[in-house]
């Protein structure tokens, strides 16, 4: 097993090498590095132009993965995606051979998921969920590692199909993604005008076997009882806010919590989850898990400000 | 047994010692100091007994269902919220919860005992509880007490007597209240009836005793009298009351009227 000094020294290099191309967002590549140790997928949320694609694609290419990427558009039909059987002549006779769609990856990026119809949405949440596409009468496995990162534009919601509370509670995370600062745009400016993207070189640090070796790992991360009844606490008390939240948290928050929780303490070479990694995790689990009610909205709240008021308790 | 687990059992052990014994003492404390109050309101010490060891059972409760290892991660700073997890996880065995074993075994080993006691806040317990009790022994000696006979909180002030040498009964100015005489005079609504008739009935169904045979009283005749000589009824001053000198005459007409 690799000391905990040796691999939060590496998750520091995956930070650094992540840094070359995106400037800031430390909050959103955490997240969706944490995701990507949860075996999980993550829905990412922001305006366009912040890096969501680039986020991905670096991400992909430190930890030696496979990369593929959907747009979401009307005319999008789930073959497209999953796959399709083709006739194949090449040797001579004329034979179905089933070609690979981009959900053959190990990390798929499915841009504004939100544009594709309903159908679509059921291939890739199966795919997501039972990690196998099915084509016909035929089912395909995925192959492990398997990360999804839809995103999701806040924007422009004519002519788009929003996902069911029920498809949304897949994701492991909501990520938002928000502006950089003044100086990070600076940075970004200097970085992208001098530069080309494809000249910047990045270093393979994890390969896919080790992911998997890590994904184990951060399950085996031990939580005290205490901690652990404040997670499904505080993921129960959405259910009972009845004055800002219309429909809490299911338990399949309090599991994302916890196993998120664990996979953070491990990223920041902790051996044990403290409280402040259920605190940090508690945003991007629950924030897509609650409705908020009509007294909330009246109030201008978002699902953040709600969270926040239920760790203050 | 583990040595992580030993060691785990000793410092439970310890902090629930210490736990208890500073539970002892404000225990202690909350009972002398509701004695004291039952002495000055001539309250029945009962009172003091019930409130104290509902006191004492709801804190042991509260201190057996928290996790006493916080208390260590307080303190402690380097084993905090390593402590609580090892001990939930202590069966466990994966490399993750073995090395945090390790590291809290050795954590374990800078924990000083003392830390955990607060000498000034003891010191201030103990003391409080010597004076208190002074008190109380001053209370009960010179029987001191708050008096509600007259709806208000008056003094009743110390005996004077006491200390001196008793000569006679009659020396001695007994402080009373009016409910402890209820079993020499009875009880007083009956003995406002005077020489009032007594009426009153039985209830057929709550009686054991068959009504419809019961017939008009017989008369009975007592030829001679059946008591000796030496059975006679007096009376005699045996004690002194605070009794105000207008209702004097009263209470000793009363007195002469049940003497026969």
């Amino acid at each position: 097993m690799v000391s905990m000094e040796e691999l939060q020294k590496k998750f520091k290099t995956l930070f650094s090498e992540i840094d070359k191309v995106i400037v800031g967002q430390e909050a959103v590549v955490e997240q969706v590095i944490i995701a990507l140790l949860c075996n999980g997928h993550a829905y990412v949320e922001g305006y366009p132009g912040l890096a969501k694609t680039m986020l991905i694609k670096t991400l992909a290419g430190v930890m030696d993965l496979d990369f593929s990427r959907i747009q979401g558009t009307p005319d999008l039909l789930p073959s497209d995606i999953t796959g399709t059987y083709i006739i194949d002549e090449s040797k001579g006779k004329k034979e179905f051979k089933f070609q690979e769609g981009p959900l053959f990856s190990n990390v798929v990026l499915v841009d504004e998921v939100n544009r594709a119809t309903a159908k679509t949405h059921s291939a890739i949440l199966e795919a997501m969920q039972e990690r196998q596409v099915t084509i016909g009468n035929m089912t395909h496995k995925l192959e492990s590692p398997f990360f999804v990162l839809a995103t999701g534009n806040p924007i422009e919601q004519e002519g788009t199909f929003k996902l069911s509370e029920a498809q949304i509670d897949r994701f492991l995370f909501k990520i938002l993604i928000g502006y950089p600062t003044l100086e990070e745009e600076l940075r970004i400016v200097d970085r992208f005008t001098e530069q080309d993207f494809d000249d910047i070189k990045i270093r393979k640090l994890f390969s896919a076997d080790e992911l998997l070796k890590l994904q184990q790992l951060v399950r085996q991360v031990p939580i005290s009882n205490d901690l652990k009844k404040y997670a499904v606490d505080l993921v129960v008390s959405t259910r009972n806010k009845k004055d800002l939240i219309e429909y809490g948290a299911s338990p399949r928050a309090s599991i994302a919590m916890i196993h998120t929780a664990k996979a953070r303490a491990l990223m920041n070479g902790r051996k044990y989850v403290s409280k402040e990694d259920l605190q940090a995790v508690s945003y991007p689990v629950l924030r897509h898990r609650i409705i908020l009610s009509f007294e909330a909205e009246r109030q201008n709240m978002t699902e953040d400000d709600v969270i926040k008021q239920l760790l203050k308790k | 047994m583990e040595p992580i687990v030993s060691a785990l059992e000793e410092l439970d052990t310890t902090l629930t010692l210490l736990k208890v014994g500073e539970l002892l003492i404000n225990t202690l404390l909350i009972f002398v100091l509701l004695f004291l109050f039952t002495q000055l309101f001539s309250l029945s010490v009962y009172y003091a007994l019930f409130v104290v060891v509902l006191y004492f059972l709801v804190a042991l409760y509260f201190l057996f269902s928290k996790n006493r290892y916080s208390l260590v991660e307080h303190k402690v700073k380097d084993l905090n919220e390593k402590l609580s997890t090892v001990a939930d996880n202590v069966s466990k065995v994966n490399p993750l919860v073995d090395s945090l074993k390790e590291d809290v075994l050795k954590g374990i080993g800078f924990i000083r005992i003392g830390e955990f006691i607060n000498y000034e806040s003891v010191a201030l317990k103990i003391l409080a509880l010597t004076l208190i009790s002074v008190l109380v022994l001053v209370v009960s000696f010179f029987n001191v007490n708050f008096d509600f006979a007259l709806g208000n909180l008056t003094f009743s002030g110390v005996v004077p007597e006491v200390g001196k040498a008793v000569t006679h009964v009659s020396d001695i100015n007994l402080s009373y209240k009016e409910g402890n005489l209820s079993s020499l005079l009875g009880n007083r609504s009956i003995a406002q009836l005077g020489v009032e008739e007594l009426s009153f009935s039985l209830h057929p169904l709550y009686s054991s005793t068959d009504l419809s045979k019961i017939g008009e009283n017989s008369k009975e005749e007592f030829n001679a009298p059946v008591f000796p000589k030496e059975i006679y009824t007096s009376y005699e001053l045996a004690y002194n009351e605070k009794i105000n000198k207008e209702h004097q005459n009263v209470v000793k007409g009363y007195f002469q009227t049940i003497a026969g």
